[in-house]
């Protein structure tokens, strides 16, 4: 059994290492467009040049606390909104038809009126980071809320449960399952938002070092950016699995 | 505490235009085990949907206790077809949650009194479908109600299951003399359960038969013609047909 496991453990990094050996052959053996791309020792030499001169570690810590600080506040709007919505008929009323309406504009096309009132600063990111975690929470919270069982209202009104009673123990727990969806979501949607406010923002963060890189044509740095990002997306991921794992025990039985 | 008396007048229930129920009267006496059969769609389920006051008469009145019906009452207690548990709550949280006190201390007894001691912590995910209708039922006695109302409980459980769960509910009824009504398609449970059988048919009781047969009952001929009989008022219509079919 265990042994399956580690077996298993090695497999699921072939087709990485394959793409490894794909992008050094690329390299060395394409055309002329494909020597353009940087060779794997330089994107280690750039990384370790950008650790030690400290500038890696402000991109990466200012990307990280725009992401975080956005997250927070679009988290806690969009779920508190999402349940209030589900459980209050007037608030339904009144709220989800605009929010849903919001929800069909794509997204980045906020990002010009975002630009003329924020201008391209830490706000813009923070705001933008926060508007797609907040879609994301909403949505799901609130499919979670309405598609609970209705026969448990009924139950919970034979068997006298208080409205206390009715929010924490059954329309709380029993929407954490989509919830948690919304949260896996969320964080997707905070990486992408963040990508898109720091290509446009002044002169900090992970998204401003992509798109600066691009203008001096440093590959290695593109790369670099890319592989930071696919590290914090697996760090995301790792998360939201964990929370899942704990949160919904009594489902994976 | 000793069961309670239930009584509908003249009752009738419509949803818009759908007539499902139509100046029914039943009496059912403390403490008594009734029976309720009939095909879907006669209006049976409906009727105990009316008595827990989940939904109101349309017209006449239902009477508990000599009292009209007129909010939910934690004296009665309704078994539904699914066991409708907290998925996310452990067996023992389930059948808290039904106790009117809330009594962590009541919620083990009636654990036990199901068969279900040292399953407490367990999900209701983990139990089979048999377990979490016991489940239900624990949940549903906690309290000592006073009258039990069952949907069609075992209607999604298998042949030996359910011989099983009919055994516990007549025990459960003998030892805590709450009033029961049991609404069943199955003629053979009922004639197994109840003192009186109500025969539903087109939203009417067409029959009320009372069962003397001895407990605990066994399937001799005597059960057998109880069967025939309560078959006989349900399955009038058919035969009705195929007669004049036979003049024509």
């Amino acid at each position: 059994m265990k042994n399956k496991r580690e077996v298993k453990g090695y497999f699921q990094w072939l087709i990485p290492i394959l793409l490894i050996l794909l992008w050094i052959t690329a390299k060395y053996k394409g055309g002329y467009k494909l020597q353009l791309l940087p060779a794997p020792l330089e994107v280690i030499q750039r990384t370790l040049e950008m650790f030690t001169d400290g500038t890696l570690t402000d991109y990466v810590l200012v990307s990280a606390r725009r992401a975080f600080t956005g997250l927070f506040f679009g988290a806690v709007l969009g779920y508190f909104l999402g349940m209030l919505t589900g459980v209050s008929k007037v608030a339904n009323v009144f709220l989800n038809t605009t929010i849903q309406m919001f929800r069909t504009i794509p997204m980045l096309a906020y990002q010009p009126i975002l630009i003329i009132f924020m201008g391209i600063g830490n706000t813009l990111a923070i705001f933008m980071v926060s508007m797609g975690v907040f879609f994301a929470m909403y949505l799901n919270t609130y499919a979670g809320v309405q598609s609970l069982d209705k026969g448990l209202d009924e139950m919970a009104s034979v068997y006298g449960f208080t409205r206390k009673e009715y929010f924490f123990d059954i329309v709380l727990p029993g929407s954490l399952p989509s919830v948690l969806v919304g949260v896996r979501i969320a964080l997707g949607s905070m990486w992408m938002m963040l990508i898109a406010a720091e290509s446009v923002t002044g002169d900090s963060g992970l998204g401003y070092m992509a798109s600066h890189a691009r203008e001096f044509l440093q590959m290695d740095k593109i790369f670099l950016v890319l592989f930071i990002y696919a590290f914090f997306g697996k760090m995301s991921d790792v998360i939201a699995r964990a929370l899942e794992k704990h949160f919904l025990r009594w489902r994976n039985v | 505490m000793s069961g309670i008396s239930i009584q509908g007048k003249k009752v009738s229930k419509q949803f818009g235009d759908l007539k499902v129920l139509e100046g029914v009267d039943f009496r059912v006496e403390p403490g008594e085990f009734v029976a309720i059969v009939g095909r879907s769609g006669c209006g049976k389920s409906t009727l105990l949907r009316l008595i827990t006051y989940l939904e109101t008469v349309t017209d006449g009145e239902i009477l508990v206790d000599d009292k009209p019906v007129n909010a939910i009452n934690s004296d009665i207690r309704f078994v539904f077809q699914d066991p409708r548990l907290l998925m996310w709550k452990s067996a023992l949280r389930n059948v808290v949650l039904g106790s009117p006190g809330r009594s962590e201390e009541d919620a083990r007894k009636a654990l036990r009194r199901v068969g279900l001691e040292g399953r407490e912590k367990d999900w209701p995910g983990v139990l089979s479908g048999g377990q979490r209708q016991r489940l239900s039922l624990a949940r549903a006695l906690v309290g000592q109600p006073r009258a039990l109302l069952l949907d069609e409980p075992l209607g999604a459980l298998d042949a030996l299951t359910r011989i099983e769960m009919q055994r516990l509910i007549e025990r459960l009824w003998k030892e805590q003399n709450f009033t029961a009504i049991l609404v069943t398609h199955d003629v053979s449970e009922a004639v197994l359960l109840a003192d009186h059988v109500i025969v539903m048919d087109e939203h009417k009781i067409v029959k009320t038969i009372k069962i003397e047969l001895s407990r605990p009952r066994v399937r001799n001929n005597d059960f057998a013609y109880y069967e025939q009989e309560i078959l006989k008022y349900i399955m009038k219509n058919e035969t009705g047909k195929e007669e004049t079919d036979y003049v024509i």
